[in-house]
């Protein structure tokens, strides 16, 4: 799916726990996620630690889909 | 492995993988072709070809001399008059395309961004259906206006992963939250609604027809950027 979006022309910034496979899948913005269940967050952190990391890999997607590359890249 | 097991692509250049089939029902096969492989490497046999000795392509080529060279081969057969053929790989593995990286958002200040998640979450009770695996179809669903995600109006039904987490906070598998608190001063805005599938067992083709027509929507709605969260 991240390909076909790219393929248009969109930036796609893909928060995956297993990088090497979204890489494989041939994503270009690849934002590392935290566990395959919980990509965007840690469950087992106080709320506000959880926020935080959250917060911290939006600002990496975001980041991701402002940046120029010409290979795919973990952010 | 199931052909399309995103494992089979990042492990095959360092195991030997046998196809098995999408889910259980081909186990007895498998299990029995996989004893009988395990006992030709146990015994030290040569293992030829991945379309003679029935394994996934490592994605690798390996030099072999041939009895005869090219030049006499192709003398042999012109005499005959056969015609000569490359042995094909009877068990293809699906082919990945890849595309050249999008150029980057250019105002991201102002730009729209979108978001796409495979993690299966969907209004509770799960009101159009979405299948638990296999998927072939997607759904997008309005957030327009909510600042969070209560745990009581959405749940993943995605059937690929424990999601006992993301029901108790669906923030855990779409960063609403998040992208609320930075909406108007990180990026510009949030797209109205989100698009969903359940990504498990999903076959590549379907994938990329899936990708397609969200893409269509996007482009149309004038999105800068899509973040996409894949459990």
């Amino acid at each position: 799916m991240t390909v076909e979006l790219e393929r248009c022309g969109l930036p796609v910034a893909m928060i995956s726990a297993l990088p090497p496979v979204a890489l494989e899948l041939g994503a270009n913005r690849v934002v590392r996620g935290v566990k395959i269940p919980h990509p965007c967050g840690e469950p087992t952190a106080d709320a506000e630690h959880d926020r935080a990391i959250r917060r911290e890999i939006v600002e990496r997607a975001l980041a991701a889909l402002a940046t120029p590359i010409s290979v795919p890249t973990i952010f | 492995m199931y052909p399309e097991n995103p494992g089979v692509a990042l492990h095959r250049r360092h195991a030997t993988i046998l196809p098995t089939t999408a889910t259980a029902v081909g186990m007895e096969d498998t299990l029995q072709r996989l004893a009988a492989f395990a006992v030709r490497l146990g015994q030290g046999e040569a293992i030829g070809p991945p379309w003679q000795a029935g394994y996934l392509p490592h994605g690798t080529r390996r030099v072999e001399l041939r009895e005869n060279s090219a030049a006499s081969a192709r003398w042999i057969c012109s005499r005959r008059g056969c015609v000569t053929r490359l042995s094909a790989p009877k068990s293809r593995l699906p082919d990945v395309a890849r595309v050249a990286p999008a150029p980057p958002v250019q105002d991201l200040a102002h730009a729209q961004i979108a978001i796409v998640t495979t993690s299966g979450l969907v209004p509770h009770g799960n009101p159009d259906k979405l299948r638990q695996s296999y998927s072939t179809e997607w759904k997008k669903y309005s957030i327009d206006g909510l600042s969070r995600l209560n745990p009581a109006d959405w749940e993943s039904i995605h059937g690929g992963f424990d999601t006992s987490a993301a029901n108790t906070d669906p923030h855990l598998v779409l960063p609403l939250d998040a992208l609320r608190a930075l909406e108007g001063s990180a990026y510009g805005q949030l797209h109205s609604a989100y698009y969903v599938t359940a990504g498990v067992g999903t076959a590549v083709s379907a994938a990329q027809r899936m990708g397609a027509e969200i893409a269509a929507e996007l482009v149309a709605a004038d999105i800068g950027g899509v973040i996409l969260t894949a459990t």
